[in-house]
């Protein structure tokens, strides 16, 4: 089983029921191919970095599974004719998954996460800091 | 078209010596840095403000690791979470 992880965007203006049937229908979908879930994530409401379908905000949902190529070509077919989703994305994560140690580790690298955000960030060097544009597009048009 | 190598090094030299930046690979020096596209904030440090992937003369990544966040950004312009050009941005 190779194991997967698919994010997808909803629409910010979906009433709850939509939402709660679609996710239901992705669960309903990997168990169906024998998949697993390893992990499921609602990262919420953000801001997208560019209009889709009108929308400046969607909702993100994360999900990490196991399943096989079957799982994945069913799952991308509902997202594409639900029109819930505006944005999906399956990456493919490994090819032999041990189920129960990827979840501890998924556990733990979920609360390595939310220690390191307590902690401030040191200030990281600029890598902008000599550099601007304009000498990226000389370059190129030396290269011409 | 064979430029002669002569011509390369010198243009070579003189734009080291333009930036003159001690470079290295941020990912190969910390090991528990991880490239991931899911993570915006971070991979906003290497486009530009147009939205442009920095490339790695300036960056200073080793060749494994540019190519690992060339994907990741690809990937996380997809899923809109960095954008594909500054034109289409009204955030930052």
């Amino acid at each position: 089983m190779r194991e997967y992880e698919t994010i997808f965007v909803t629409r910010p203006d979906g009433n709850e029921s939509q939402s709660t049937q679609l996710l239901e229908r992705v669960d309903k979908i990997i168990e169906r191919h024998e998949g697993t879930i390893l992990q499921k994530k609602n990262w919420g409401r953000k801001e997208l970095a560019y209009k889709v379908k009108k929308y400046n905000q969607g909702i993100y949902h994360y999900y990490n599974y196991t399943g096989d190529t079957a799982t994945v070509a069913d799952l991308e077919r509902t997202l594409r004719l639900n029109d819930l989703p505006i944005k999906y994305l399956t990456v493919k994560i490994a090819d032999k998954v041990d189920i129960e140690a990827r979840r501890k580790e998924l556990a733990e690298a979920e609360k390595a996460a939310v220690a390191m955000s307590a902690v401030p960030r040191e200030k990281e060097e600029d890598i902008l800091e000599d550099f601007s544009e304009d000498s990226i597009d000389e370059e190129e048009a030396d290269n011409a | 078209m064979h430029k002669p190598k002569f011509d390369r090094r010198e243009k070579r030299d003189r734009f080291a010596s333009k930036f003159g930046k001690k470079r290295y690979c941020r990912f190969c020096a910390d090991a528990d840095l991880r490239i991931d596209y899911k993570d915006g904030r971070a991979l906003n440090y290497y486009i530009t403000e147009r939205g442009k992937i920095i490339p790695r003369r300036i960056t200073g990544n080793c060749s494994f690791h540019q190519r690992e966040l060339t994907t990741a950004i690809k990937r996380a312009r997809i899923i809109a979470l960095i954008p594909f050009t500054a034109t289409q941005v009204t955030w930052r």
